[in-house]
């Protein structure tokens, strides 16, 4: 592959795709803990608690149903991204980061609980999806937003081992304290917490070959990866925070196809034909 | 002998079999395509992870469509998928000025494959329901399809409504034929 190709973000930014590539396992350790924060671990629009799939230009977090809807309503409205088979870059995770489910509650809804019901039918939702985010003041919030998370995204890229800091006084005005957020001192080691998300993108990146091996093995893998870290007691509640998310993920009759394509994605080209299994993509 | 006059008669007017390979952006509307000409019903569809393939009849040619999902990660292996492809539908999302130019990148791109080298390529303007939709014209030039080296038709479309997709079939079964 070219080395020269470009991969545009939905939010207006452009980058090197090898950028984009090799930073990818730290960009989504990085969304992966952000789906676990407040408001993020519940679909913005209907509540459910599934948060598979997220708007990069509105900065919401959201379930598989509700992204369908966001693609109805228009690219003109809003876009959607899942975690998994879709490259992230600093812009679009810096948005996630800035906006959130919580913060987004102020910007395009501060009266309802809720966008709309999980039982209304999709008319109805795109109809209120529009009207939601289609409308000038939202739009505004959504542009702003962008523009506060591209520029800090643009700073220089942080060092993982010494957390995320604040350029001094380019702190949009208004914006939250999220740099603080982000960078204020945990109660474990940094460099144990560091090694635990290292090894969290590197299990993710795994995860279809946990799949394919089943949950019983993915967990006895996800021990022996750990095991050096479990002891300290802070990450040993991440560990588990974490085994509960592999296990969800193992447990998830995930379709023939979409498994299928999983391999397809983790193969080498030369590899394809023999590796996948026609027979169960027929079915 | 009447089996052998069927058999003739088949192979004279029988139906033509024909792998077409529909690709696009990420939600541009490739899955409510394929199945608005397989079914004729608007379905609810989920993002595409992976692909979906279905025949559609269309007059006297059986279409192979491989819907082939948009995601980065996808698009990554989606050269497998054009080994003995004749036709090639690009799906544009009309409404999405944005990412035009993303769009033109990627048809580009996957134009230089050498084995798409001699596919006719079916641009289909989608999602002209939408407010401010470009017209196929402005898709045309946006696409810079003019600098191509392929046979290429672009025709407007709505996906949800069927407008524009029959007419882009009879045109790909017009030049394959």
């Amino acid at each position: 592959m070219a080395s020269s190709d470009v991969f545009r973000s939905k939010i207006g930014s452009k980058y090197p795709k090898q950028e984009i590539e090799d930073r990818q396992l730290q960009l989504k350790a990085e969304l992966t803990s952000l789906k676990r924060k407040g408001g993020n671990t519940q679909c913005f629009d209907c509540g459910v608690a599934d948060v598979t799939w997220a708007s990069p230009k509105l900065g919401t977090f959201l379930c598989v149903t509700c992204s369908d809807i966001h693609r109805a309503a228009g690219a003109h409205i809003t876009c959607v991204k899942n975690f998994s088979t879709y490259l992230w870059s600093p812009d679009e995770v810096a948005m996630m980061r800035l906006v959130g489910n919580d913060r987004a509650k102020d910007l395009y809804r501060s009266s309802a609980p809720l966008s709309w019901s999980p039982h209304d039918s999709k008319e109805r939702k795109v109809q209120l999806c529009t009207q939601l985010y289609g409308n000038a003041t939202a739009q505004r919030a959504s542009a702003e937003m962008i523009t506060a998370a591209t520029a800090a995204s643009a700073s220089p890229a942080p060092n993982p081992s010494q957390g995320f800091k604040a350029p001094a006084g380019k702190s949009p005005a208004g914006a939250p304290n999220w740099f603080e957020d982000w960078s204020s001192p945990r109660d474990e080691d940094p460099k144990v917490a560091q090694k635990s998300v290292d090894l969290l993108g590197d299990l993710l990146d795994l995860q279809p070959v946990l799949q394919k091996a089943g949950a019983v093995e993915a967990d006895v893998f996800l021990q022996q990866g750990y095991v050096d870290v479990v002891k300290a007691p802070a990450v040993e509640k991440f560990h588990n925070e974490l085994a509960g998310v592999f296990d969800n993920k193992c447990q998830q009759t995930v379709a023939q196809p979409a498994r299928c394509a999983m391999q397809m994605a983790n193969k080498e080209d030369n590899d394809f034909w023999t590796s996948v299994n026609w027979d169960d993509l027929m079915k | 002998m009447g089996l052998v006059f069927t058999k003739i008669w088949q192979r004279m007017i029988g139906k033509q079999d024909m792998r077409i390979l529909m690709v696009g952006l990420d939600s541009v509307g490739k899955t409510t395509i394929l199945y608005k000409l397989k079914f004729d019903e608007v379905v609810t569809t989920i993002p595409t992870i992976g692909f979906n393939v279905e025949t559609v009849e269309h007059k006297n040619v059986s279409f192979t469509v491989w819907d082939v999902g948009g995601h980065d990660k996808i698009v990554a292996v989606r050269r497998q998928h054009y080994h003995g492809t004749k036709g090639l539908i690009f799906v544009v999302d009309s409404n999405d000025h944005a990412r035009m130019q993303k769009a033109r990148e990627e048809l580009n791109k996957m134009l230089r494959a050498d084995e798409l080298r001699k596919a006719v390529v079916l641009v289909f303007a989608n999602k002209q329901d939408m407010p401010n939709a470009m017209t196929a014209a402005d898709v045309t030039d946006k696409l810079g399809l003019n600098d191509l080296h392929h046979q290429w038709f672009i025709q407007s479309a709505c996906a949800t409504t069927g407008e524009g997709l029959h007419e882009g079939l009879d045109w790909l079964s017009r030049t394959l034929c």
